[in-house]
């Protein structure tokens, strides 16, 4: 009872008293997966439990073993940074639906925000940072292929990420630097998903997944459906095979899932707004109204091994429909982003203490956004009647990556690794291409921009890991940059872990990581408002942090304070003179451009982060899992607080399992301070968006008649349906507006699954 | 056992990786304490650690393991002495299981076709046989490892330890994947 006491306290700790923690921390360490019960007969042969040992072979069965901070297999808790652990038991026991939805539910100091409807969206931040710049600064790596775009650097974690979700084994997140091992955009948290191997579940597998969402009022809660208001609708099917056999007198697998997903959402309400900024097509020149989307987002992961050799490929498509940009509710506004990527790696062994990795890669990436604009205001000159805006970036890649890691003594306490990145790109970009929205032409004197951009990268990188004494380990290293893109940079780390006793660990890291201006960014242009920024360096991080890690048997908790110094974040400015007359000249900017409206990027942000976060697991009693995380940050410009970012966040999570691989009862909240909301526009004042709680809810069983088939039902409510940002508000040319922020558009939904296994 | 930090010793390829040898030997330390047989022992244990010198994997698994064992001092509470014993055929591993007195027997890598004659040529011996790979349990070694969603777990083939006459803890078996 005592334990049990113990954990509803510290689990109501973290959803009561948010304000007494700090950001990013690592990883809990879960109980070990529920094993097959023994006979009766076994369990009266030996009724001499020893507790306490067995509480110290459970503490050693809950610690994960990690890959990604130091490219290689270690505990959690020598590992040289932060790193949390989700698992797919975590994933379908609190009704995960994307990876997005398990770093906000389940991650430790990760913001995420459901953001889709607001160019470009989905946001994604970490250590007291979050841009809104489709998570540019997270390393997002599927099985080590990089799963950022090369031609934005951009990746999104939600349903656009192409990562069917039963695919996965689990995930890593790296808090912090990881450019010493992954060079850039590994700024703020380098996520690394795993899929599951043949071993794991072979046969055939199947999920089909209902959802439904009710429309929402203005004030984003659930309503009725009515006139101009549906019920939304999400569906979801997935296909797997999994098989290991032999071929060519080797052992070989192959692996295959798809997943097909659609949304045809529910309706939201947004506030009707008079037109001014906002465009609309309604007579009246209103914005607002009910809006509604609609989602599609196809994938594939498949992986055949033979041997030494693994060829791996990841396909996807994601569209979705924009209702809150340009024309309000317009079908016509989409998002589309296609990839295919291929990864044929090789791993041997040189001899007992030499092990040498191969990668091959390439890949194609697709992006293109459209919106309609009825105001000129918005459009290149001569477009009276409105415009359509197009962005588009397509980039190819590929690449030859090796690694040599050397242990010289086989006791893991003197290891050397080296490798290096040789990676070709390509990229095609149209940044704002805008025709007539009547008649589909271009324009007759503005200069659309295109961009092709051929670069290369090069990286050498190094680790050495030493163990002079047996409670102490020190892990340093550095990574060299040359791209063409931007020049050259050194992304060093060094970090010592100290285990004074077992089950402690005292981790204390500096690190610094980076990253690069992409050819995107260097090369965008948009003839009403942007002016191209060719220069650009890069952005750099440095961190310093400290970490204690605490394991016993039925728990685990971390504590993490660090402070991090960013330095020359891209950001816009006012383009001077001589800028604007080069672009003029140029014909970037349209000849009609007033050098008061034009913008360009450029190094300019320092930022500083002091932060802290506290998470703990806890297994109070068999079947019983108590999880949560509280995490604290300040971050500044120039002293001010920056917007997307609160002071404080967090969630919190209960599971039960009824039995060992039987029926599961769980609920996950995630919850966030107030902040200040983002705006694309210059408000009068910078407006607080409030807090945020979102609970979800989820039972899983397996159904009795019928072996291998399983079942999940959800359901999930977000308290405050308003997003950090801003559609409209107070501003110079209407100082009178409406604030509106731009809703969740479901605050309520549920679903229902089955899933199926075959193992023939 | 606070020192043993498990540096980075795999390829980079997460998916290739197993239970790190040096976490193997932390949760066999504690593993032969729930063997009945083991538990009331308490003289010096000898492990034979078995390799095959055509796998450079099986090498450099021996070297990793005769480091951590020596490194670890003792299994069960009791003092360990680890040899290797480099494989060619089953009998010449029943006649080194009897010269060196071996308590427990770790296969490395590169064994698995070999495992069932290995399980044949020892029985009766007694001993515990561990696997480093998790496939080699089911196989017919009695105990290993394999990682679940990047946690470790123990096997225990229940089969071959009857039949050894060995007897583990009923409370220790939840936490394991039981084979019967």
């Amino acid at each position: 009872m005592g334990r049990i006491a113990i954990a509803i306290a510290l689990a109501l700790l973290g959803i009561a008293t948010p304000a007494l923690a700090q950001d990013t921390a690592p990883s809990p360490s879960p109980a070990p997966a529920p094993a097959p019960a023994p006979s009766p007969e076994t369990d009266e042969q030996f009724a001499d439990e020893d507790a306490v040992d067995l509480e110290g072979l459970s503490s050693l069965l809950g610690e994960s073993v990690v890959t990604t901070a130091s490219r290689g297999a270690e505990r959690a808790s020598a590992a040289p940074a932060s790193v949390l652990t989700i698992t797919a038991d975590d994933i379908r026991t609190y009704g995960i639906r994307t990876v997005e939805e398990a770093l906000e539910l389940l991650g430790v100091g990760i913001q995420t925000t459901r953001v889709r409807d607001y160019l470009q969206g989905g946001d994604l931040g970490a250590q007291g940072l979050m841009l809104h710049d489709v998570g540019r600064h997270v390393l997002v790596l599927l099985d080590g292929q990089v799963m950022n775009a090369q031609d934005t650097g951009a990746v999104q974690v939600h349903e656009g990420l192409g990562v069917p979700m039963e695919a996965i084994d689990h995930i890593e997140v790296v808090l912090g630097a990881g450019s010493v091992m992954y060079g850039s955009n590994a700024m703020l948290a380098v996520v690394h998903i795993f899929t599951r191997r043949a071993g794991d579940d072979p046969g055939i597998h199947a999920t089909a997944e209902l959802g439904l969402a009710p429309p929402q009022g203005e004030d984003g809660q659930p309503t009725t459906p009515g006139t101009g208001d549906r019920v939304g609708l999400r569906y979801r099917f997935g296909l797997g095979f999994a098989r290991a056999f032999q071929l060519l007198g080797s052992d070989a697998e192959l692996t295959i899932r798809t997943e097909w997903l659609e949304e045809i959402s529910n309706s939201y309400r947004v506030p009707v707004l008079p037109g001014g900024t906002l465009q609309s097509t309604a007579p009246d020149g209103t914005f607002g109204g009910p809006a509604e989307h609609s989602l599609q987002a196809p994938s594939l992961v498949a992986a055949l091994r033979v041997g030494d050799f693994r060829l791996s490929v990841q396909a996807s498509h994601y569209a979705r429909t924009m209702p809150l940009v340009g024309t309000f509710d317009d079908p016509r506004a989409q998002e589309e982003r296609n990839f295919l990527r291929v990864d044929l790696r090789h791993s041997t062994l040189l001899d007992a203490h030499v092990s040498l990795t191969t990668r091959l890669y390439a890949g194609l990436s697709d992006w293109s956004e459209r919106s309609y604009w009825t105001s000129p205001v918005w459009c290149v000159p001569g477009q009276i009647d409105g415009c359509s805006y197009n962005g588009r970036s397509r980039g190819r890649y590929a690449g030859l990556e090796q690694q040599l890691a050397i242990d010289w003594n086989l006791d893991g306490a003197l290891v050397t690794t080296v490798g290096y990145d040789v990676r070709g790109r390509d990229a095609t970009l149209r940044s704002a291409d805008y025709f007539d929205r009547l008649t589909g032409a271009a324009p007759a004197t503005t200069h659309l921009p295109y961009a092709h951009v051929v670069s290369a990268l090069g990286a050498i990188f190094a680790q050495q890991v030493w163990q002079p004494i047996e409670w102490l380990t020190i892990n340093g290293g550095a990574r060299l940059d040359i791209d063409s893109l931007f020049g050259a940079h050194v992304s060093p780390r060094l970090a010592a872990m100290f285990l004074p006793v077992d089950g402690t660990t005292i981790r204390l890291a500096y690190s610094e990581a980076f990253r690069a201006p992409t050819a995107y960014e260097l090369n965008e242009v948009d003839p009403t408002y942007r002016a191209r920024a060719p220069g650009l360096s890069a952005e750099v991080a440095r961190t310093g942090e400290l970490e204690w890690q605490q394991r016993i048997a039925w728990a685990s908790f971390s504590l993490r304070g660090f402070v991090s110094f960013y330095e020359g974040f891209i950001d816009t400015r006012a383009v001077t003179d001589a800028e604007f007359q080069a672009a003029r000249a140029a014909g970037d900017i349209a000849p009609t451009a007033d050098v008061a409206n034009i913008i360009r990027w450029d190094n300019l942000s320092t930022l500083r982060t002091i932060g802290g976060s506290l998470s703990f697991t806890l297994h109070p009693t068999e079947g019983l899992t108590l999880g949560g995380s509280l995490a604290i940050t300040d971050t500044r410009r120039n002293e001010q607080l920056i917007a997307l970012v609160p002071l404080w966040m967090g969630n919190a999570r209960i599971a039960y399992a009824f039995a060992p691989n039987g029926a599961t009862i769980a609920l996950a909240t995630a919850f966030t301070g107030r902040r200040i909301a983002y705006a694309d526009f210059d408000t009068l004042q910078r407006f607080e968006a409030s807090e945020q709680l979102d609970l979800r809810a989820t039972f899983t069983s397996p159904l009795d008649g019928i072996p291998g088939l399983r079942l999940r039902v959800a359901f999930s409510y977000s308290v405050n349906p308003m997003m950090p940002y801003l559609l409209e508000g107070p501003n110079a040319d209407s100082p009178s507006a409406r604030l509106t922020f731009t809703p969740t558009p479901s605050t309520l939904f549920g679903f229902l699954g089955l899933q199926y296994d075959l193992d023939p | 056992m606070a020192g043993l930090l498990g540096a980075p010793t795999g390829p980079v390829a997460a998916d290739e990786v197993s239970v790190p040898i040096e976490l193997q030997v932390a949760l066999l330390e504690r593993i032969v304490r729930y063997e009945r047989t083991f538990a009331a022992e308490t003289t010096p244990v000898s492990v034979l650690v078995v390799s095959r010198a055509s796998s450079a994997e099986s090498l450099r698994v021996t070297g990793q393991l005769v480091a951590g064992l020596q490194h670890a001092g003792s299994l069960g509470g009791r003092t360990v002495a680890a040899t290797t014993f480099s494989f060619t055929n089953a009998a010449g591993l029943r006649a080194e299981v009897g010269r060196t007195h071996a308590r427990i027997v770790y296969l490395t890598a590169g064994l698995g076709d070999e495992v069932g004659r290995i399980r044949t040529a020892l029985a009766g011996a007694g001993v515990i046989t561990v696997a480093a790979v998790g496939a080699d349990v089911d196989r017919g070694a009695v105990v290993g490892f394999e990682l679940v969603s990047s946690r470790p777990r123990i096997i225990v083939n229940l089969t071959v330890a009857r039949a050894e006459q060995l007897q583990f803890n009923g409370q220790f078996l939840r936490l394991a994947r039981v084979i019967e």
